[in-house]
């Protein structure tokens, strides 16, 4: 059981940084840059 | 005097015990405030009511805090899940995919109890003098509902309607943070209000009085996050353990504690610590991934 866990730890841990990586290199975080920088008109309730 | 293996009275070790639980209340307590001022720093922004602009709100914080704060200086992790879903046709959401993912496999629900400023904001609702409502069978089965709200909010209307639906219907993080301190500042926002806002400031005054209520009844009953990172807990690299060799199966843990647990480190569990001070046999400890002979 602990070495699954293991397992699983770090297949998410190498995953997720994987993942992150990828977004940073097709823009995606600049979409949410872009999305962040601008007043949220439905998060503030105008819709 | 009835004295233990410790050689204290059982009058000063009660003492003793309070005065830990205090400690550590108060070292949580000021975890969860720095978090808040870090990532809400951006402080002309209360004054003249525009929010940030910087590189840093391309980073998302890893707990609820609005990115229209006008203080924020960090991404909202769920409004920018909503955001990235609803381009998901254009552009596959790696980014916001990967961030969620490093959180929750780093902190699971640690990141509930001591980095998120929204739960911070309700445990000192919490704390005003109101009667109480305590944890039994109906919150234990009303936690479920965050899990259909992170289903339909949060992941199906994005995607179908391209909306963020949690940060436009729901969200009293978004109203508190963002909305009233918006709509009291910029005088353009303010004449653009209509009926969405009055439905969020209703949602909001009603989080307020359940907070007062229930502990943490956002987290517990309504917030997605914590539904996203509660699939993590089991396997986060931090977190609260038990030491089964010592454990007597009292359950002193599970009636101190105030979310809907079941056993500590479950998915309801917030890593607070309330449990690990009353335990009577130091079995529960905080652990990480990388200690030896770590389950």
């Amino acid at each position: 059981m602990g070495g699954s866990k293991r397992f699983i730890r770090i297949l998410l841990l190498l995953t997720g940084l994987l993942m992150l990586v990828t977004g940073i290199l097709d823009g995606s975080f600049r979409d949410v840059w872009t999305k962040a920088a601008m007043v949220c008109l439905e998060c503030v309730g105008i819709g | 005097m009835d004295e233990g293996r410790d050689g204290l009275s059982g009058m000063r070790r009660d003492r003793m015990m309070r005065l830990h639980e205090h400690m550590a209340a108060f070292g949580r307590r000021y975890v969860q405030l720095l978090a808040a001022v870090l990532y809400n720093c951006h402080l002309s922004g209360f004054v003249t009511g525009r929010i940030g602009k910087s590189i840093s709100k391309g980073i998302c914080a890893p707990g609820l805090n609005c990115y229209s704060c006008p203080g924020a200086v960090v991404s909202c992790p769920l409004g920018s899940l909503q955001g990235a879903l609803s381009m998901s046709a254009y552009r596959f959401p790696f980014y916001m995919l990967g961030t969620i993912l490093l959180f929750g496999i780093l902190l699971g629900r640690v990141i509930c109890g001591f980095l998120c400023p929204f739960g911070l904001i309700q445990e000192l609702l919490h704390a005003i003098p109101f009667p109480k409502v305590r944890k039994n069978r109906l919150t234990r089965a009303l936690s479920y509902m965050k899990y259909v709200i992170l289903a339909l909010f949060v992941i199906v209307i994005p995607i179908v309607k391209m909306s963020p639906g949690f940060c436009k219907y729901i969200c009293p993080a978004g109203t508190l943070e963002a909305g009233i301190p918006l709509v009291l500042l910029d005088e353009e926002i303010r004449e653009t209000v209509g009926l969405l806002f009055s439905w969020k400031v209703y949602v909001l005054v009603v989080c307020i009085l359940l907070c007062a209520v229930c502990y943490r009844a956002f987290c517990r009953f309504f917030c997605p996050l914590g539904a996203i990172y509660s699939f993590f807990n089991p396997v986060a690299f931090f977190g609260i353990s038990v030491d089964r060799g010592k454990c007597t199966g009292c359950n002193a843990c599970i009636a101190a504690c105030r979310m809907d647990t079941k056993r500590v480190g479950d998915r309801e569990c917030i890593h607070c610590g309330a449990c690990r001070n009353v335990c009577p046999e130091d079995a529960i400890r905080y652990r990480h991934a990388f200690e030896r002979n770590n389950r």
